[in-house]
């Protein structure tokens, strides 16, 4: 239990010294499996209330049709992607973090998206569309940090330099487009396999 | 919102899209549905329904021509609702009275006023003009079907050669300047004058879409390899017609927006060009808008020959309903094989002509409609507190429908009733409007608790000095204040810093 505080505590640390944070993360094991997935969960109610309590300004849908499980979806598809485009992609480019390490990583990433989501839907709440570049200078600024804590995640967890980590970063991103539009043609020909199937079920059976 | 903490429960444990009820009614082929504000698309029920149709054995035998419509592609409704039909392949004009019995045929014997394959009419108070197509003129009777004059090609040098004048639509406004379309017309209307038919001018032609890569090719390409281009055209106008206050309505094909256009005498458009038909834009399919009707109340009704979709929109643009579709081999009332003209009498019913069918549906309005159109009608004339009892009305028939949250909204918004209209809006789908009144509801909350706010900003920044000064005090005390900032640096000893 008190490790689990100190997995959690290192969150914090990754917010204000990543490159140290994640360093600790990989090679102090400063993090578990477990706190990996209490921040992701944490991600996704943070999603989930983050859809629910903004404005309607800034983001007109009706609550009733917020789906949870879409949301799930939404979290968690490019999250699994990403963890294994970029082990995938590292592992055969000399990258030392094991696929744990990744997955650790790249939960503890997340933490800026996890802290600041749902501050800033409240405190979209008392803004008008006339205040929305404020809104939105927010919105980026979260976007851009917890990027920038991927690309710090990939240096440190795989032990890059700086030139090799933009690049496997690019080549990761790249694969998770690659997976998604395979799945999708594989997703597409199960359908028409499926289809053909009972088509011919139905002719035979007809006879 | 003390709500919203239960939603969140809610919504955790409640999965799945909730689906809106489906209205179906088994006398109607089709659905009626409208776009709100944020472009998605609801069902409501029946506008417009059909209720009969006329085009069998229309023409006794004794005046000589076929019983039946052949090929019917314009149909017109005067001020005293009589009917008047272009009927096409029979090259001959039929006219209705009110009670659509059988008045007479224009253009059918053989002489000067002879017709072939006539396309479009309009009648004004003295004088029926036809788009005689076929012989490539504009024929003008009296009303009572005896051949007048013509105006053929105007003699002028501003129209190219090869221009070939084969009319198809027209109307006249109340100067007596005839707004003709033609085939294949990418110019625009062809205006020409009563007397002696000269020509004045193009009016309303639509523009060519202008991008990128046209620019660059301007700029780059030689002036040989210019001329090889494809030329680009802009989009034809299928129809025209006029209303009371001589403003002209077109519909256009071949056109990327602005499909449907209410012009002023300047030939602006008033409506803004805007997106009309299927809001999305399919592949191989063309928004066919074929021919428009405009009521007593400006309310627009348009024809969409691709999908067989009857759109009819307010004053102003926005869409009221849309319903009907294509006849995929039913033969049931309210679907079309193709959809050639509409019109509108006096009561509201619409005539939709059918040139595969060679019949004339007739849609009645429901009260769901006349209620609708009573409203918005008083909304557009800026009356919002007269139409909210309209408005309640419609919305106790259905609760979806947004323009009536919409009138209420402004409604309750004018009345300086902000929460209200803040829910309207909300309803509506309406974020301009819902953050106007959210503004409103701000200053006034500002205003009321000026004291607290000032006196709460005030403590929170005292706490937060003298809480630093605290902390530093603390640190200072501890002596831990400062350690290795340099990451590699920390990398050793990092487990003390935690």
């Amino acid at each position: 239990m008190g490790e689990l505080v100190i997995h959690l505590k290192q969150a914090i640390r990754i917010l204000r010294h990543p490159v140290d944070g994640f360093w600790e993360l990989r090679y102090e094991k400063r993090g578990s499996l477990i706190s990996a997935l209490i921040l992701l969960l944490l991600a996704y109610l943070a999603t989930l209330i983050s859809e629910i309590s903004t404005s309607f300004i800034f983001n007109p849908i009706e609550i009733k049709f917020i789906n949870p499980w879409l949301v799930l979806a939404q979290v968690s598809i490019p999250w699994l992607t990403w963890v294994l485009a970029n082990y995938l992609v590292s592992s055969i480019n000399r990258g030392q973090g094991r696929l744990l390490d990744v997955m650790i990583g790249s939960a503890y990433a997340l933490v800026p998206y996890i802290f600041f989501t749902i501050p800033l839907s409240l405190v979209s709440n008392v803004l008008t569309i006339g205040e929305s570049s404020i809104y939105m200078f927010f919105h980026y600024i979260i976007i851009g940090w917890t990027g920038f804590l991927f690309i710090v995640l990939v240096q440190e967890i795989h032990n890059y330099d700086i030139g090799e980590t933009i690049w496997i970063t690019v080549l990761s991103v790249l694969f998770m487009l690659a997976i998604w539009i395979l799945l999708l043609i594989f997703a597409g020909l199960s359908v028409q396999l499926v289809d053909f199937i009972e088509q011919l079920y139905e002719e035979v059976s007809f006879r | 919102m003390p709500n919203w903490f239960r939603f969140v429960i809610a919504a955790v444990f409640i999965a799945g899209i909730g689906f809106q009820p489906a209205m179906v009614k088994a006398e109607i082929p089709y659905r009626t549905f409208s776009y709100d504000s944020g472009n998605g698309e609801f069902y409501v029920q029946p506008a417009y329904v059909p209720f009969g149709y006329i085009g069998l054995n229309l023409v006794p035998p004794e005046s000589g021509g076929p019983a039946n419509l052949n090929n019917p592609n314009d149909l017109f409704i005067d001020d005293t609702d009589n009917m008047y039909i272009v009927d096409t392949k029979n090259n001959r004009i039929v006219h209705l009275d009110a009670n659509r019995r059988y008045i007479r045929t224009i253009g059918a014997e053989a002489g000067p006023g002879q017709l072939k394959e006539p396309n479009g009419i309009y009648v004004n108070e003295s004088n029926v003009y036809v788009a005689d197509t076929g012989n490539k003129r504009i024929a003008v009777y009296d009303r009572s079907g005896t051949f007048e004059r013509e105006y053929k090609r105007p003699d002028t040098t501003l129209l190219p050669k090869s221009f070939e004048f084969e009319p198809t639509k027209l109307t006249v406004d109340k100067r007596g300047f005839l707004f003709i379309t033609t085939n294949n017309g990418y110019q625009g209307l062809i205006v020409l004058d009563s007397e002696e038919g000269a020509f004045q001018g193009f009016f309303g032609a639509n523009r060519v879409p202008f991008n990128l890569i046209d620019y660059l090719k301007r700029k780059v390409y030689t002036e040989d390899q210019l001329k090889k281009e494809i030329k680009k055209l802009p989009g034809t106008v299928s129809n025209v017609m006029i209303d009371r206050d001589g403003l002209i309505y077109t519909t256009s094909i071949s056109v990327p927006n602005g499909h449907i256009k209410k012009l002023n005498f300047a030939g602006k458009d008033l409506l803004g060009e805007k997106v009309y038909g299927d809001r999305y834009v399919r592949i191989n399919e063309e928004t066919l808008f074929r021919d428009i009707a405009v009521d007593r109340s400006g309310n627009m009704t348009a024809i969409e020959a691709q999908s067989g979709y009857i759109y009819q929109y307010d004053s102003q643009g926005g869409l009221l309903f849309a319903f009907g579709g294509k006849n995929a081999g039913f033969n049931k009332l309210g679907l079309f094989d193709y959809p050639s003209s509409i019109a509108v009498d006096s009561k509201g019913n619409l005539y939709i002509a059918d040139r595969v069918s060679n019949l004339i549906q007739i849609f009645r309005q429901t009260e769901f409609a006349q209620l609708v159109h009573k409203a918005n009608e008083l909304f557009m004339l800026g009356k919002y507190e007269e139409s909210e009892g309209y408005w309640r009305e419609v919305l106790h028939l259905n609760s979806k429908y947004y323009k009536a949250h919409l009138g209420l909204a402004k409604s309750h918004y004018r009345k300086g009733d902000w929460q209200t209209a803040l829910k309207e809006y909300r309803l509506a789908k309406d974020v301009q409007g819902y953050s106007d009144s959210f503004w409103q509801i701000r200053v006034l909350w500002l205003q009321n608790n000026f004291g607290i706010v000032s006196t709460s900003i005030l403590v929170l920044i005292i706490l937060y000095y003298a809480g630093k000064k605290v902390w530093k005090n603390k640190k200072w005390r501890k002596g831990d204040g400062r350690t290795g900032h340099s990451p590699q640096a920390s990398h050793p000893n990092t487990s003390a810093s935690g």
